[in-house]
């Protein structure tokens, strides 16, 4: 036999209609008959919230890969976390998001560190990251990476602005820490190489909060007041070794274009030989250390007394030179003839002088002696453009000409003679009554012409008509009539009758014969036959 | 100060353009002598540059908007030299 529930004494039997829904719930209960009991979403998202904050009762680290960012205006920033498997919502409040050194983007893979907990109004879970990491490398890697390409690609690495330093500067200026080992060192091996450059010390933070805003305003400060510190040659800008963390203040954005904007060259020192900063990619020169940076910056002193003492040698030698040769010049001058044989140099130009004389007697006398002869010449000419000499060859060709004018003209009169008989004859050739004969006779002939075209018109006219008429004559009626055939007309019409009804009894009728004409009445018509 | 300075450097430069001009013999006399005397003098400024052994440290600190301000002790006088 089956067991039988006991039915419940004393209580009415249940009726889930009466549950209230806002009441106490404390465990599951189900009905009699194992259905889940009735909750509101409420209900729900609140037993969800408490499983989950038992579930996750402290913060977890959640590896994957960052997507759909967005901020919202509060300045929160949201964004998916997801894998191959799954996703998951995350915020990010503005408070822990400034913290942030790098900037997050779509893609990267980040480690989240955070609290789990269900947002309770929209109904889902979701990660409140307090904290996020690059994975692989370190945020601060990642944020030095991206500053660091950003920085390029506006040029502020350009190795072609950056400057070479000053070879011996007579006043520099360092930017560190007052108390660190690295100003210590630097100015120990400035005195040891170069203690004749006079040094100023500008004392910073160089880490912690506004130590990279410290050190760009000291840069500044430095170029600002160089002219009245006498003119600073160089800086050097660093600090001792540290993590990555205390060598920060030299990745800042701030730092990098202070020293880019610095009109004064620039020597980093930061940290050590394998520490490299956004400060060094920004500085003219990168010095592995601090000591290496001093060594940098000034020369060795006793390098430079060698140059000084080396370039005294070669003056004094040059100029030493320089009199020896005019010694020697002289020298040469006191030994030479003229000093020591004064008469020898008077004598061979006195002989230089007597042979002068006689080359310039020659001379003379052959000078004259041209001009005696050119003067002759010229008088001869002379003689010849005299003007009685002129007046009688002007005559002459005076006389020549008018002969020539005479001869000229008796040619010129036969000629015009003879044109005038020429023309004469012309006239007479040319008179009207020449013409007017000549135009008698042509009449004439015209005339005759003329009779005889008409009279050849007219024979041509006579016969045509001739033709005509005979060719006419040949197709008359006349012949046709002459043979016995006669025309028959209707008196009162001119159509010739060709047939029969064209006439009816009683009609008057003309008929033409070859000879004349009969005139006639119809008195039958009959078609086809004749009469008999 | 305002005065135009020499730098050390030009100094040096001004040097070995002078030895090399005498050398090479292409001035005359006269002029060789001045330019002798003139590199002599330089000899001396360089040298007297060269000379100070002690460095001169100078503290500075932020003073006003864009300045700086000495902090301790004023520096040394600079020496009476044409290359100071």
């Amino acid at each position: 036999m089956p067991p039988r529930k006991s039915p419940r004494r004393g209580r009415p039997p249940f009726d889930p209609h009466r549950v209230r829904a806002d009441g106490p719930v404390s465990g599951l209960f189900s009905t009699p008959s194992g259905e889940p009991s009735l909750l509101t979403v409420t209900q729900l998202s609140r037993r969800i919230r408490a499983a989950v904050h038992t579930a996750f009762p402290s913060e977890v680290r959640v590896l994957g890969e960052i997507s759909n960012l967005a901020e919202g205006s509060s300045g929160h920033r949201y964004f998916t976390l997801k894998d191959a498997g799954s996703e998951v919502r995350c915020v990010m409040w503005k408070s822990d998001s400034v913290k942030l050194r790098f900037e997050p983007r779509a893609g990267m893979e980040l480690i989240a560190t955070g609290t789990v907990d269900v947002f309770e109004l929209r109904g889902h879970y979701q990660l409140y990251v307090r904290r996020l990491e690059p994975r692989g490398i370190g945020a601060l890697e990642l944020a030095f990476q991206q500053l660091r390409e950003r920085l390029a690609r506006e040029g502020l690495f350009d190795p072609a602005r950056k400057r070479p330093l000053p070879r011996i500067p007579r006043r520099m200026a360092i930017v560190t820490s007052l108390g660190g080992a690295a100003l210590h060192d630097m100015l120990q091996t400035i005195q040891r190489r170069f203690p004749c450059v006079q040094v100023f010390v500008f004392g910073v933070r160089v880490q912690g909060e506004g130590a990279a805003e410290e050190i760009a305003d000291a840069i500044r400060r430095l170029n600002h007041s160089s002219d009245q510190l006498g003119g600073l040659d160089v800086l050097i800008v660093g600090r001792g070794g540290g993590s990555i963390e205390d060598l920060w203040a030299f990745n800042e954005e701030v730092v990098a274009r202070a020293i880019h904007a610095s009109r004064i060259p620039i020597i980093s020192a930061v940290g050590h030989e394998v520490d490299f900063t956004i400060a060094d990619f920004a500085a003219d020169v990168r010095a592995a250390t601090p000591t290496a940076a001093a060594e940098l910056a000034v020369p060795v002193r006793s390098e430079l007394l060698d140059q000084v003492a080396q370039l005294l040698r070669r003056l004094a030698l040059s100029v030493r030179g320089l009199v020896q040769a005019a010694a020697a010049r002289l020298s040469a001058v006191e030994n030479s003839d003229c000093f020591r044989r004064p008469a020898e140099a008077v004598r061979k130009r006195q002989q230089t002088v007597d042979d002068a004389e006689a080359r310039l007697r020659l001379a003379l006398a052959e000078a004259i002696r041209r001009r005696a002869a050119l003067l002759h010449t010229l008088e001869l000419r002379l003689l010849d453009v005299r003007p009685v000499a002129l007046i009688s060859r002007r005559r002459e060709l005076l006389a020549q000409a008018e002969h020539r004018l005479r001869w000229l003209q008796g040619k010129r009169n036969l000629r015009a003679e003879r044109r005038l008989r020429d023309l004469e004859a012309r006239l007479l050739a040319a008179t009207p009554q020449h013409q007017v004969d000549r135009g008698g006779i042509l009449l004439q002939q015209w005339t005759a012409r003329l009779s005889n075209a008409i009279a050849r018109n007219m024979r041509q006219g006579h016969r045509t008509l001739d033709d005509f008429e005979s060719r006419l004559a040949a197709c008359s009626h006349e012949a046709v009539l002459r043979r016995g055939f006669s025309i028959t007309r209707r008196a009162d019409g001119r159509r010739l009758l060709r047939h029969v009804g064209d006439a009816g009894p009683g009609d008057r009728l003309v008929t033409e014969l070859a000879d004349g004409t009969i005139m006639s009445r119809v008195l039958d018509a009959r078609q086809g036959e004749l009469f008999d | 100060m305002t005065k135009e300075r020499l730098s050390f450097e030009k100094a040096m430069a001004r040097l070995e353009q002078i030895v090399r001009s005498i050398e090479e013999g292409q001035v005359g006399l006269e002029e060789s002598i001045r330019q002798f005397e003139e590199g002599m003098a330089l000899i001396r400024g360089c040298r007297a540059v060269l000379a100070e052994a002690e460095l001169k440290i100078q503290h500075l600190q932020a003073s006003g908007q864009d300045g700086v301000a000495a902090t301790g002790p004023a520096a040394a006088a600079p020496p009476d030299n044409p290359l100071a």
